[in-house]
């Protein structure tokens, strides 16, 4: 049981990655597909930002050895936002409902998130903390870092790339690094990278 | 002479008031990133008024040309700005 949940706490981190490739809330009426592919699962996630401040999201998850998925319905609020000349600042916060599923067993889960970010367009800086409850298991508690950096200065029309690094633990669990490139051009973004335990991260999302 | 000053000076006020006509140039704050930003131009582009948007990180701004004949209200263009979720500064 305790190789078991260790296993699971491992591959719920990964999936939280597509949570913080871009900002929960995006322009009113804009709407983004999110995919997140790894060896071990599958998230897909749409989102449609209704008001300037609110988005509601539906997220799907796979985990392929655990035969588990994950449904949520969420709602992405933005506490706050700080627009300067040469930056911007953001808090989020996310709260959701859903189910779980494994072996053909369903049972109620709840989500909550917060997401704080800082860029401007050379440094960006990221902080996530996510709880994810769950009948008679323990609670989830992950959380994130990342730090990136633009080679260049991209301008609206060029191809933009940033160097990113993140770190993220799971509950007790060391911190992992990875290495990510992010690309993105008009309105798709791709992510491409791999953890130092090896295991590759491929991430799209584009705006609608 | 002072009256016909008054008169010419409300006048010239009510003729440069918005609604804006022609060109309309648009400085944004928190304008860092053109993915995000892409919505601007998605937003603009669905006002009837608007022929064409031109965005620059660099420059910080939001450029509309409008269609002939066509003008927009401030409010309205400080609106689209703000539920993309930036501010604007209108530049006369």
């Amino acid at each position: 049981m305790f190789t078991f949940k260790i296993k699971l706490l491992c591959l719920l981190s990964l999936f939280c990655t597509t949570n913080l490739t871009a900002h929960p809330v995006i322009f009113k009426g804009g709407t983004v597909f999110e995919s997140e592919q790894s060896p071990d699962h599958q998230h897909l996630s749409l989102s449609y930002t209704f008001h300037h401040k609110t988005a509601a999201a539906f997220d799907y998850m796979k985990f392929n050895e655990l035969k588990t998925e994950f449904y949520f319905t969420k709602i992405n609020y933005r506490l706050w936002r700080q627009n300067e000349v040469e930056s911007q600042a953001n808090i989020y916060l996310s709260l959701g409902a859903g189910q779980r599923r494994e072996n053909q067993e369903l049972s109620n889960s709840g989500l909550a998130q917060m997401n704080l970010d800082w860029e401007n367009r050379d440094y960006y800086f990221s902080a996530f903390q996510e709880y994810i409850s769950q009948k008679d298991l323990d609670p989830i508690w992950h959380s994130r870092v990342r730090m990136g950096l633009a080679p260049f200065r991209g301008d609206f029309e060029d191809v933009n790339v940033w160097f990113i690094a993140q770190f993220e633990k799971t509950n007790g669990e060391h911190w992992e690094t990875t290495p990510l490139m992010r690309t993105y051009f008009k309105n798709i973004l791709w992510e491409v990278g791999a953890s130092l335990n090896g295991n590759y991260q491929l991430n799209l999302m584009f705006h609608l | 002479m002072k009256k016909l000053f008054i008169a010419l000076l409300l006048l010239s006020t009510t003729a440069f008031a918005k609604p804006l006509a022609g060109e309309v140039h648009v400085q944004v704050k928190g304008m860092v990133c053109a993915f995000c930003a892409q919505g601007l131009t998605k937003a603009f582009k669905k006002l009837p008024e608007v022929e064409t948007v031109k965005v620059s990180l660099e420059g910080k701004f939001v450029h509309l040309v409008l269609k002939k004949d066509k003008s927009l209200e401030d409010a309205k263009i400080l609106e689209t700005i703000k539920d993309a979720g930036y501010e604007g500064s209108i530049g006369h």
